[in-house]
């Protein structure tokens, strides 16, 4: 995925003008080439990630397009407030390109871990968050967003899934249907939720921008019955999306997630995902259990 | 009554009918932004601009922007209301002529920078003025920002230190000067409410980002209001009104 922001960007940086990328250390050898070919443009702007986000606003502001981009914690929870009141305040556009939520740097500990990204950004209006499971639908993401009128958030992962699950410039599409009931899932974890639910006869509905919009599209195809939410990051992050309206009196929403507790384990990524429970086998009996 | 003193008068007026605003603050930093729009730095139409990252400081560049016809002096009368666009901190959405919606220290001058390094890259010949608190010096994105604008060359970059003090009140940053220098930032430092040095000073092309730091009085033109730390964010009686006229 971290390719085809590259490619993307790099690509847009010749075709765009407006565009300035600002990387706060990394992926300096990926874009090596853009940095040479548009020094003023694609810059290795350093280890201050709150000035960086106040620089990134004040390009904004006078009509370029910045792209900044860092690992989650440091682009997102650290100059939150920056993100808030530069960008989201002032009311100016921008794109914040994130890697490593939530565990993709399970062994470098808690400091390097982002399951409250998403959760975090939620509580800035204006927000676009994308969290897409294939580069295919980052790369399209990309395309149809970066110059938009928003924050456009880019949770982007090491892990993948083996397909995109969108098509075109959808945000949403309905896996599989089934009778017993739902299951909802967000990004990267698809591919393992997929194979979770194997053989069970339930509705799986995939989402890869966290909106009212996609949610509302998703719960008219849920209709009744059971709905399990399960989420990449913290648990019940997109629950105040869900629960923003009136549900159905026929619909019983639960969320399976990452817990909500400080997590002072090493190992990789795949390590991380079994003490999160977020493996297919895991994630198979979590979610049956609500049926 | 000269113009500094009617600005004075409008500082007091809206803070008096809106019942909110740090006079102080706006009375020590009213020679500095009065220099920068009446000395022609920054005007309607020229590409420079002024951010003012102390947004507590607002009636002082309210005051200046409503002179200068910016928008209607009207809109001071209305100052804080529910319906007004000019509230207790600058909002760049609903004011002409702020460029920053500040309030939390720190942000406007890495912002300020962001709006320098764009001139910069677009070939615009335009100048950005931002005026921090030495207080505000706290902030390590205000020494994160003095890091970049050297680094970037952005010699269209001025940053005017407010040296009212206040930074005595709790940690003390030593030598304002030394530190911008060591930055790399040319500096002059001068007596801000001195017209003639804030024009030379403003005027100055020294090739680098360029600090002035200017040392100022808190709450300056009123004798008893002069330093006094009782005033820095309080509601004006008309008692007070009648008192600020003795005062100036």
């Amino acid at each position: 995925m971290r390719g085809a922001f590259q490619s993307s960007i790099s690509d847009l940086v010749e075709k765009d003008e407006r565009i300035v990328v600002l990387l706060g250390d990394i992926g300096v050898w990926a874009f090596r080439e853009s940095m040479r070919q548009f020094p003023d443009r694609v810059l290795n702007f350093g280890i201050l990630e709150q000035s960086m986000i106040s620089f990134a606003a004040g390009l904004s502001a006078m009509g370029y397009i910045p792209v900044v981009h860092s690992i989650a914690p440091f682009l997102v929870e650290r100059p939150l407030e920056q993100i808030k009141i530069d960008f989201g305040y002032q009311n100016l556009p921008g794109n914040l390109v994130s890697v490593g939520g939530s565990f993709d740097y399970g062994a470098l500990g808690g400091t390097h871990h982002s399951p409250g990204d998403v959760d975090a950004l939620l509580s800035i209006p204006n927000v676009q968050i994308l969290v897409p499971g294939h580069s295919q639908e980052l790369a399209t993401q990309i395309r149809r967003n970066y110059a938009n009128s928003r924050i456009s958030y880019f949770r982007l992962s090491e892990s993948s899934n083996h397909e995109a699950f969108v098509s075109g410039d959808d945000s949403m599409s309905v896996v599989k249907r089934g009778r017993m009931g739902s299951v909802i899932s967000f990004g990267p974890i698809m591919g393992s939720v997929l194979e979770a639910i194997a053989g069970e006869d339930l509705n799986l509905i995939y989402i890869n921008e966290i909106s009212q919009k996609c949610i509302d599209l998703a719960l008219e195809v849920v209709k009744h019955g059971t709905c399990v939410v399960v989420e990449p990051f913290y648990q019940a992050t997109t629950a105040q999306i869900f629960f923003s309206k009136p549900l159905s009196n026929d619909v019983r929403i639960v969320f399976e997630g990452i817990s909500r507790s400080f997590n002072h384990s090493y190992g990789n990524f795949q390590d991380q995902m079994e003490k999160a429970e977020l493996t297919p086998a895991k994630l198979r009996s979590r979610i049956l259990r609500h049926f | 009554m000269g113009e500094i003193d009617q600005l004075r008068s409008s500082i007091f007026r809206m803070a008096y009918l809106g019942q909110e605003g740090h006079v102080p603050s706006s009375l020590g930093i009213l020679d500095i932004i009065w220099a920068i729009y009446d000395g022609g730095f920054v005007s309607e139409g020229s590409s420079s601009r002024f951010v003012l990252s102390k947004g507590h400081g607002c009636l002082a560049l309210y005051a200046v922007l409503a002179k200068k016809g910016w928008f209607p002096k009207s809109w001071l009368d209305d100052f804080a209301s529910s319906s007004s666009p000019l509230g207790g901190h600058p909002d760049r959405t609903r004011i002409p002529g702020v460029e920053a919606s500040t309030g939390s220290l720190g942000h406007g001058m890495p912002f300020a920078a962001g709006l320098a390094y764009s001139m910069k890259i677009s070939g615009s010949s335009g100048k950005v003025y931002v005026l921090i608190g030495d207080g505000e010096a706290n902030e390590g994105s205000i020494w994160e920002t003095a890091l970049i604008a050297n680094h970037h060359k952005l010699s269209n970059l001025v940053c005017i230190v407010d040296d009212n003090q206040s930074s005595t009140r709790a940690v003390s940053l030593g030598s304002i000067r030394d530190k911008f220098d060591s930055f790399g930032w040319e500096v002059s430092e001068i007596d801000g409410h001195s017209r003639e040095a804030l024009s030379r000073a403003l005027g100055r092309e020294t090739g680098h980002p360029h600090a002035i730091v200017a040392h100022t009085i808190k709450g300056f033109g009123v004798s008893y209001m002069e330093n006094n730390p009782a005033w820095h964010h309080t509601k004006l009686s008309l008692d007070d009104m009648e008192k600020l006229g003795e005062g100036m």
